[in-house]
């Protein structure tokens, strides 16, 4: 290429290169400094009933995770929530050995350590500054097997942090999860997950890196 | 007068307590339904695999580490006999129940003390289905120098997998809670001893955090067999509500009818229990019994039951109890139990219990101790 081509194709590409020059700090910005919160603290029960009635609670405080708030209706949440699963107590010993390594496997590798939420997006909110009740949906990897969820959500301001209150419903088999079944007594199918967080925002990427 | 007061009370213990069969302290293991742990609905009596895999897992102290066999294989420690038939049962379940105990009974003026056999039984259990058929054959003792061997218990049941159910036979009514001690007062004064069973019909719902249990019955079972004129409807109504994991609210109401020799009467009761943390239950019932005929105010029972583990297997519990005269609120007998119960394994433990019964009018002070040891083959 000569130097009157380069010259030549530099007049072409000017304009756009200029534009891109213009955009590119929004483009960064709007990546990093979208509103992130990070789980402060947080608990998840899950809510098992069972075949001869009544329910037992196998819960963890092992949660944790950031995530970005962008604007929009219904606003999407960018980032994911894990939960290790090997945490998992339910009170009896003998029920947690089951539970992690017969049903879950955490032992299987990563997909089926943890469990996490990604992709979720809250129906009624538009912005990070929404507080109120609202309807999610997002993506549950469990037992390696993703699989959309959709639940009901409850956020209110604590301070300057943020409570998240949720719940969903959880079909066992939906995930590749063996029947939980143990002399006679059972879990039934449908489980409920309620997760509780605290968040409290976290500083921006660009914020960060100064 | 009192010195037969006393009397009365000791031997009247005497035929009495016998701890260490229900477990309603195991709400603090989130189990808030007999039905996990035992065949009969209204807890007590055999223990369903289940229930025998959880009591070396969780009640024993050394249950778990003395054996190499799973919890649920036929042959571990827990099973009929320490699993000596393996699986050659299916599923047919059987429990020998022995219970040998010393009893010291003081009392104003005197004291009285015996080595006996409280219980000796065999159970068997078949479940299939949905369907059980439950039988027990055992010699309890009725009085002083007098036992008694009978089947106690015998009933057909059924439940379906949308948690409707009945059962009909030999049970105990479905009331309130069913304290292992059954000579607590929300037991034994109401009508719900070893020995009060009824040949009815239960019907019952279960759900995830609700049990309805209604009983009809046309009278106690002995006084079906023996005719002594004692015959009389009875009715009984249960109504469990789960209000978490480790928060139970009981609703009960029992009725029997007028009798050729007994006047009608009946109790009402609220029962609330909860678990604050892992090792604590705590239980508390009201009742209020009434009597066809019976002017003034009702015979009212407050029994409450605080049970810690204080290690595993190590279960103190302590339970004071009240019971107010029929028409007279000051009367009645005010009692302290304090128990200790010692699980080492899976099949045997010790209990220590000692009751002090006051009279609330005329101060009259019984106490009793009872050393029981408890065989659960």
């Amino acid at each position: 290429m000569t130097w009157i081509a380069v010259k030549r194709l530099h007049r072409r590409i000017a304009p756009a290169l200029a534009l891109l020059a213009l955009l590119s700090p929004a483009i960064d910005g709007w990546a990093a400094d979208v509103p992130s919160y990070r789980v402060l603290r947080g608990e998840v029960r899950i809510v098992c009933p069972l075949t001869v009635g009544g329910v037992f609670e196998t819960k963890t405080t092992s949660i944790s995770g950031t995530v970005g708030v962008a604007d929009g209706s219904p606003a999407a949440l960018s980032g994911e929530l894990s939960v290790d699963l090997s945490t998992l107590d339910t009170g009896i010993e003998l029920r947690n050995t089951h539970l992690r390594e017969k049903y879950l496997e955490v032992a299987r590798g990563a997909e089926f350590a943890s469990a996490v939420i990604s992709g979720v997006r809250l129906d009624k909110a538009g912005t990070s500054t929404f507080r109120g009740q609202t309807a999610f949906a997002g993506t549950l990897l469990l037992h390696g097997v993703r699989r959309p969820v959709a639940g009901q959500a409850e956020i209110r301001s604590e301070g300057n942090d943020v409570r998240v209150l949720a719940s969903f419903p959880l079909r066992i088999d939906d995930y590749g999860i063996a029947a939980p079944r143990y002399l006679g007594v059972g879990v039934k199918n449908e489980v409920q997950v309620k997760i509780s967080l605290l968040v409290t925002p976290a500083p921006a990427a660009s914020e960060a890196a100064r | 007068m009192k010195g037969r007061l006393a009397i009365l009370a000791g031997v009247a213990l005497l035929a009495a307590a016998a701890p260490g069969n229900a477990e309603p302290i195991f709400l603090a293991r989130q189990y808030a339904r007999c039905t996990t742990c035992h065949f009969s609905p209204t807890g007590g009596g055999l223990l369903t695999p289940y229930g025998r895999s959880l009591t070396r897992e969780e009640l024993s102290t050394m249950g778990r580490g003395h054996s190499t066999a799973p919890a649920a294989d036929a042959s571990g420690e827990q099973a009929f006999l320490f699993g000596l038939l393996g699986n050659r049962l299916g599923k047919l379940s059987l429990g020998i129940d022995l219970r040998p105990g010393r009893l010291e009974v003081a009392f104003p003026g005197g004291n009285d003390d015996r080595n006996l056999l409280m219980n000796a039984e065999i159970t068997a259990a078949f479940r299939a289905r949905g369907w059980t058929v439950y039988g027990e054959l055992g010699r309890q003792p009725q009085r002083e120098e007098d036992a008694r061997v009978d089947s106690f218990e015998h009933w057909v049941g059924y439940e379906s997998q949308k948690g409707l159910g009945f059962r009909a036979g030999r049970f105990l009514p479905a009331y309130g809670i069913r304290f292992s001690d059954h000579t607590a007062f929300n037991r034994k004064p109401l009508g719900l001893d070893t020995s009060d069973q009824v040949y009815g019909l239960e019907l019952s719902h279960t759900g995830d955090r609700h049990l309805v249990q209604l009983t009809a019955s046309p009278g106690r079972a002995d006084s079906i067999i023996d005719n002594d004129g004692t015959r009389a409807f009875v009715g009984a109504a249960r109504v469990q509500f789960d209000l978490s994991t480790r928060t139970v609210l009981v609703a009960s109401g029992l009725f029997h009818g007028e009798s050729d020799v007994n006047p009608s009467d009946g109790s009402a009761g609220l029962a609330f229990g909860f678990s604050p943390i892992r090792r604590l239950t705590i239980w508390t019932e009201g009742d209020a019994q009434f009597q066809q005929g019976s002017s003034g105010a009702p015979s009212y029972v407050l029994v409450n039951e605080t049970s810690f583990e204080v290690f595993r297997g190590i279960w103190l519990k302590v339970s004071p109890q009240l019971r107010t005269s029929l028409g007279d609120t000051s009367g009645g007998t005010f009692r302290w139990a304090f128990e200790l119960n010692l699980l080492p394994r899976t099949h045997w433990n010790v209990d220590l219990s000692h009751y002090r019964d006051k009279g609330r009018s005329n101060d009259v002070v019984v106490k009793t101790t009872l050393l029981q040891l408890h065989l659960y083959l």
